[in-house]
């Protein structure tokens, strides 16, 4: 299969790739490793004019830790991060969900930056993102733009980027103290990606009260999206099992699940409590 | 670089673009059009037909070639992104032994781990960059570092075995 | 004449039985094996085809003005564009006597579509993407037509028709079996009844299928290169579709990257691309892509079957009852109409069923063509009665290995004729049974089961013994059901000046090793050195005769066909030797390559030389070493085996893990065990794809479902067991080497292990039946259903 013809461009530098982005917002694509792009390419579900190729920006590819916690930047691949023992000592979801996702080949050379961009409401960074509380940044000639990951996936495979920004780095923030986190993920047999999916990241006082709990779903929904309901019942209390069972129970509340032949909406709405449940207990497991 | 003069107009038939990088060793300086994946150039216009394509969707691993060391899927690669690179195929990977085989390749011998051949120089790819880690692999670990190669004819236990046995042997240090 | 060379102490040349390392290895593991898609001509242009996009249509216009004036665009075809005399029908290798013919199938739709992907028009251009993309300007006017795609629903009364001369889009009712089933049940102490759906699944080797057409003017002659099991059957049809005589047409098979029975027949591109190579005097090539693979090229199984056994208190099977619909797909493809039926001759399996009582409905829908598909009609039947067993077991409270016992075939009846019509050559099941018990400790499993079951847990144990056949022959017998290919084969053995070896062997190998195995049987019998035997195959120019690759038949028939050209060698071998030594026949030794008449010797070379010489031979013999052998097989052959899973269930899932799986199969006498336990591996994989992962569906428009491996879960490394496999050696009576065959056996055992093991775990919470594939989903939703 072999993608329409368009142009190309390899700027050197971020300046020139946002010019580039400015001057053909309405038809250009812009591709860091490609693992996502490369294939709707080639089946032709993308055919833009021209391709920004921005892999040849090299401030972006590093993981820089700051007083904050990480700045990842657009770049940094997936094997880059899960190989990055300041990062996943910090959030070991990140190992998690990352030793997981596709497959090494594509893991050398997709990008999480991409990933979220791309905002694939299967895709396993969306989630990890979300559990985390990152934030995102993007550039464009008009400026700078910070987004918090709440706010940025929209519909399906639609992020809060407009057509002349480009994503730019990610902030991570440095965990609070007592935060453990996992991800747990069902898949599909084919295609590797989750049928359903939990991330699931727990601030735990030295009382053993949940002081904060983020919950995220991918798979599931039109975008990767928060559990309201699991995040409730896990908040302001002990996590007992009798907490566990209740987000299981209330993990797909208020979720407008999606059905397909392999997994339809009552399957898929059980998985939601299952890797939910499985997921706060392998992130309990991980507190010292 | 003439980024002045990128417009949105779509090109008309081959537009080419110049690019140089090194292959199996070689510096290669030639013009592939930017819609031209990897696997296409090295076939079609390096004429390097080990390796292959098997699904178009960036899923069997048939394609798997080494870029700047990393083992990518060259179906998911465009040529024009190798501008600069080192990129190495099936046929730059040799062995010490008379026979030219590389201690992976012959391990997969040695284990009848192929059958039609079709998947092989893939696997073969992705295993010597599997294999190249200080400890010895287990069985868990090889089949999940396999995940992105699809072989139909093996059932892959004997792929497996071999890249295990190897992988304990050597503690996975490779030639190359 | 006394040779020095020879007197030293030959090596062994007994290569069969020895695990000898491939030949075929080292050229794939370097990427030097040559692919179709690896042969580029000079002027080689490129087709890229326009596809129905609708599964039932007639085409009102096809547009193409816009896609020639699109850049490298040499021409766009469609079926106006050629007479039948240059663009036929594609023939099929197996038409049953009793059915109406079979609905034309042109390689480019006329007037009607019946499926998604049917080839409507073809471009050829430069280069691959020009002609991708100029397939984007061609327009196809249709107007819809009702679609069908559900193969019983499809057999019924007032279904849409995808033909319209087939009424209940019916191509043929077979019946099979004898007795009165109506009687027996009557007064049976037991009767059990299941539905199954044996679902489509889809060989989709890792290399797709390429076609490479090159005709030269100056010749007339077409060459065709293609990835295929049998080079002279797409020789035959091609000249039948395209009108040039056979010895006008050269069919190239290089290395093929799998097949699996999906490689057989003739298909459509293959017709379009000689056509046009024909007509624009330029190679043409034309490269499946995967999409393209799933919805072209042919998948296998897809059969809805109701099964009914009658049993007598102590669970003796006295009778049997099928009725299988076989959905066809659109049009009648190679031997698709014929595997359902003999699918149907398999159905009382390893069993002494004296009743039988079969129909099988052959079925048009608005799907892609089903074909043979690793085990062809085996699997099916072998799933069929095996579920049936072990419903009758459930239902009976008879142990199931003791009911399998009470029913087997016993040694001393083969050969057996059963109650479908097939006669097995040889079999010993309990030796194979107690071997498989044996090596996965069922007393022990059991027990261990029990105790997890008492926590909660869902485990299962299930087995399957099968038998089935191999060796497609005898010829006389095939030829009644209508079976339009030869069953013989043939193998033409030259020995050269300096004693090497050729043999022409008129099999296509697609990943077995043949050119190892065909290889050791002859060293072994020419007593020559392996590496002085070379082994060609798939060039219809190199060998002129043959019947491809399938039905598990390359060892038994190439391979018998093999040793006795080689046999006629040594035959004219001794007498020259003899002659040479001057000494009688019946004095001479040959062992490991010399030939000794007491302290003098001659080496096979030195033989051979004399022979090529031709100077000093006895009265009337020829010179050369040059001989043919044809065999053709006067029976079937048998394999059988046993397999058994452990599996266990996530309840919160549904989830399957195969904790265990044992295979102990009897392929008769053991060419290359190695290569035999690959060929077991690939199969057993292929079979639990099938019961766990696979399924190629359409939806009710019929639009596939499955386009692309991101829906088609063929398994990968991480989700299969490991495998435990075993022999058991029950030589065939039936050719000289006892080999019965092999590499479909895995294929064939393993689906009804693995789902009699899963029901084994969950009919005791209630679940009365499961279809494949056994997604979590549907484990879930059935486990919870019964739990209500």
């Amino acid at each position: 299969m072999i993608p329409s013809a368009f142009a190309y461009a390899a700027p050197r530098t971020l300046d020139d790739a946002l010019s580039i982005l400015a001057a053909n917002e309405d038809d250009s694509k812009v591709m860091a490793g490609g693992q996502s792009l490369i294939p709707l390419l080639k089946l032709r579900l993308a055919s833009p004019a021209l391709v920004i190729d921005i892999s040849r920006l090299d401030d972006l590819r590093e993981i820089e830790e700051t007083s904050r916690g990480f700045k990842i930047g657009a770049l940094v691949t997936h094997e880059q991060l899960i190989s990055d023992g300041a990062i996943t000592r910090a959030w070991p979801i990140v190992k998690d969900a990352g030793e997981d996702l596709a497959d090494p080949l594509v893991r050398n050379r997709g990008t999480y930056g991409g990933s979220l961009a791309h905002a694939d409401p299967a895709g396993d960074w969306p989630a990890v993102a979300l559990a985390t509380d990152v934030v995102v940044h993007v550039r464009s000639l008009r400026g700078a733009r910070e987004i918090p990951i709440n706010d940025f996936f929209t519909y399906l495979f639609t992020a809060d980027i407009a057509d002349d920004e480009i994503l730019t780095h990610v902030e991570v923030p440095e965990p609070a103290p007592g935060t453990v986190s996992a991800y747990v993920k069902i898949d599909h047999p084919a295609s590797g990606y989750a049928v359903a999916a939990a991330a699931v990241s727990l601030v735990i006082d030295p009382h053993g009260t949940c002081r904060a709990a983020r919950v995220a779903l991918t798979g599931v929904g039109t975008t990767p999206l928060r559990s309201v309901g699991a995040e409730r019942e896990l908040e302001g209390g002990v996590i007992d099992d009798d907490a566990v069972r209740r987000a299981i129970e209330h993990a797909a509340d208020g979720i407008d699940v999606t059905g397909d032949t392999y997994a339809p909406v009552d399957y898929r709405t059980h998985l939601i409590g299952v890797v939910t449940g499985r997921a706060i207990r392998r992130a309990l497991d991980r507190r010292l | 670089m003439a980024h002045d003069a990128m417009t949105t107009e779509r090109p008309a038939g081959s537009h080419r673009v110049a690019i140089s990088y090194t292959l199996n060793g070689e510096p290669v300086s030639c013009e592939t059009d930017p819609r031209t994946l990897l696997v296409h150039h090295l076939r079609e216009e390096r004429n390097l037909t080990g390796t292959h394509i098997g699904c178009d969707t960036s899923q069997c691993g048939a394609c798997a070639v080494h870029l700047d060391g990393r083992a990518v899927k060259s179906c998911t690669v465009l040529a024009v992104q190798v501008d600069g690179c080192e990129v190495t195929t099936i046929e730059g990977v040799r062995g010490q032994e008379a026979d030219g085989l590389h201690p992976v390749q012959e391990a997969l011998r040695r284990k009848h781990g192929l059958q039609c051949g079709f998947c092989t120089p893939g696997i073969v790819m992705t295993a010597l960059e599997l294999l190249d880690s200080d400890e010895p692999l287990t069985t868990e670990e090889v089949q999940h570092g396999l995940v992105g190669n699809i072989c139909r004819c093996t059932g892959y236990q004997n792929i497996v075995d071999a890249l295990v046995e190897l992988s304990a042997s050597e503690s996975g240090s490779t030639d190359d | 004449m006394t040779s020095v060379a020879a007197s030293h102490q030959a090596a062994s040349t007994n290569y069969v039985g020895e695990s000898v390392p491939r030949r075929e290895d080292f050229r794939f593991l370097t990427g030097t094996g040559t692919f179709s898609e690896d042969i580029k001509l000079a002027g080689m242009l490129h087709a890229s085809l326009v596809r129905s996009t609708l599964a039932h249509a007639d085409i009102l216009t096809i547009e193409t003005e816009a896609a020639r004036a699109q850049p490298g665009v040499v021409a766009v075809f469609t079926a106006a564009d050629f007479g039948d005399d240059e663009m036929g029908t594609i023939p099929t290798d197996w038409t049953l006597p009793i059915m109406d013919g079979i609905p034309d199938r042109y390689p480019l739709a006329r007037n009607a579509v019946k499926y998604v992907g049917e080839p409507v028009a073809v471009v050829i251009a430069e280069t691959r993407a020009q002609a991708d993309d100029a397939t984007h300007f061609v327009d196809v006017d249709y107007v819809e037509r009702p679609v069908v795609v559900d193969t019983e629903a499809a057999a019924h009364e007032g279904a849409p028709l995808v033909h319209d001369r087939y009424e209940r889009n019916t191509s043929y009712l077979w019946h099979l079996g004898t007795g009165d089933w109506e009687a027996v049940a009557a007064a049976a102490d037991h009767v059990i009844d299941l539905r199954l759906v044996n679902q489509r699944v889809h060989a989709s080797s890792l290399e797709a299928r390429v076609s490479l057409a090159d005709f030269q003017i100056g010749t007339g002659t077409l060459t065709l290169y293609l990835g295929t099991q049998n080079v002279h059957v797409v020789r035959r049809n091609l000249s039948i579709a395209i009108g040039i005589p056979e010895n006008r047409i050269r069919v190239v098979t290089p290395a093929v990257g799998g097949a699996f029975g999906s490689k057989l027949c003739l298909y459509p591109e293959d017709v379009i691309v000689s056509a046009v190579s024909r007509r624009l005097r330029r190679p043409v090539r034309w490269a499946e892509s995967r999409a393209e693979h799933f919805t072209g090229t042919s998948g296998g199984r897809d059969h809805v079957e109701y099964v009914s056994l009658a049993a007598d208190k102590q669970g003796k099977i006295q009778a049997l009852k099928v009725t299988t619909y076989a959905n066809l797909g659109a049009y009648v493809s190679g031997m698709g109409a014929g595997i359902p039926v003999v699918s149907g001759m398999m159905f009382p399996g390893v069993y002494d069923i004296a009743v039988a009582d079969v129909d099988i409905h052959g079925v048009f829908t608005n799907t892609s063509t089903t074909e043979t598909y690793r085990g062809a009609g085996r699997p099916e039947a072998a799933y069929l009665i095996e579920r049936a067993v072990d419903e009758l077991a459930a239902k009976t409270g008879i142990d199931r290995i003791e009911l399998r016992r009470r029913n087997f075939i016993q040694p001393d009846q083969f050969p057996y004729a059963n109650a479908t019509g097939m006669t097995y050559d040889s079999g010993d099941y309990e030796k194979a049974l107690d071997k498989a018990l044996e090596m996965i400790g069922w007393d022990e499993l059991l027990a261990e089961h029990e105790a997890a079951r008492s926590r909660g847990r869902i485990v299962g144990l299930g087995l399957s013994v099968y038998t089935e056949f191999c060796g497609f022959g005898d010829s006389h017998q095939l030829q009644l059901v209508g079976f339009d290919r030869a069953t013989w084969e043939q193998s033409v053995i030259t020995v050269t000046r300096t004693g090497s070896v050729i043999v022409q062997v008129g099999i296509d190998a697609a990943g077995q090793g043949h050119e190892t195995s065909i290889a050791q049987i002859v060293a072994t019998e020419l007593g020559v050195a392996i590496d002085d035997v070379e082994v060609l195959q798939g060039d219809t120019d190199i060998v002129h005769f043959g019947t491809g690759t399938f039905n598990s038949r390359s060892m038994s028939s190439a391979g018998t066909s093999a040793a006795l050209a080689a046999r006629k060698i040594m035959a004219k071998a001794n007498r020259l030797a003899a002659h040479l030594l001057d000494v009688d026949v019946k004095d001479l030794v040959h062992a490991n390559g010399v030939f000794s008449a007491g302290s003098r010797q001659l080496s096979f070379e030195e033989v051979a030389v004399e022979a090529w010489r031709g100077v000093d031979l006895p009265d009337g013999m020829e010179p050369t070493l040059k001989e043919i052998a044809v065999f053709d097989p006067p029976a079937f052959t048998s394999p059988f085996g046993v397999h058994i899973a452990a599996v266990e269930i996530d309840p919160d899932t549904g989830a399957i893990t195969i904790d265990r799986y044992v295979a102990v199969d009897d392929c008769g006498n053991l060419v290359n065990p190695k290569l035999a336990n690959g060929q077991i591996h690939g199969g057993v994989a292929q079979g639990i794809g099938q019961a766990l992962y696979e399924s190629l569906a359409w939806d009710e428009d019929g639009q596939p479902m499955a386009t692309s491996f991101m829906q088609y879960a063929v398994p990968r490394a991480h989700q299969l067991p490991r495998l435990e496999t075993g022999h058991t050696i029950t030589p065939s009576p039936v050719n000289p080497l006892g080999v019965k065959g092999v590499g479909e056996s895995g294929a064939i055992g393993s689906q009804p292990a693995v789902v009699n093991a899963v029901m084994d775990a969950v009919r005791r919470r209630g679940v009365e039946n499961l279809d494949m594939p056994l997604t979590p989903a549907k484990v879930w939703s059935e486990l919870k259903e019964a739990a209500k």
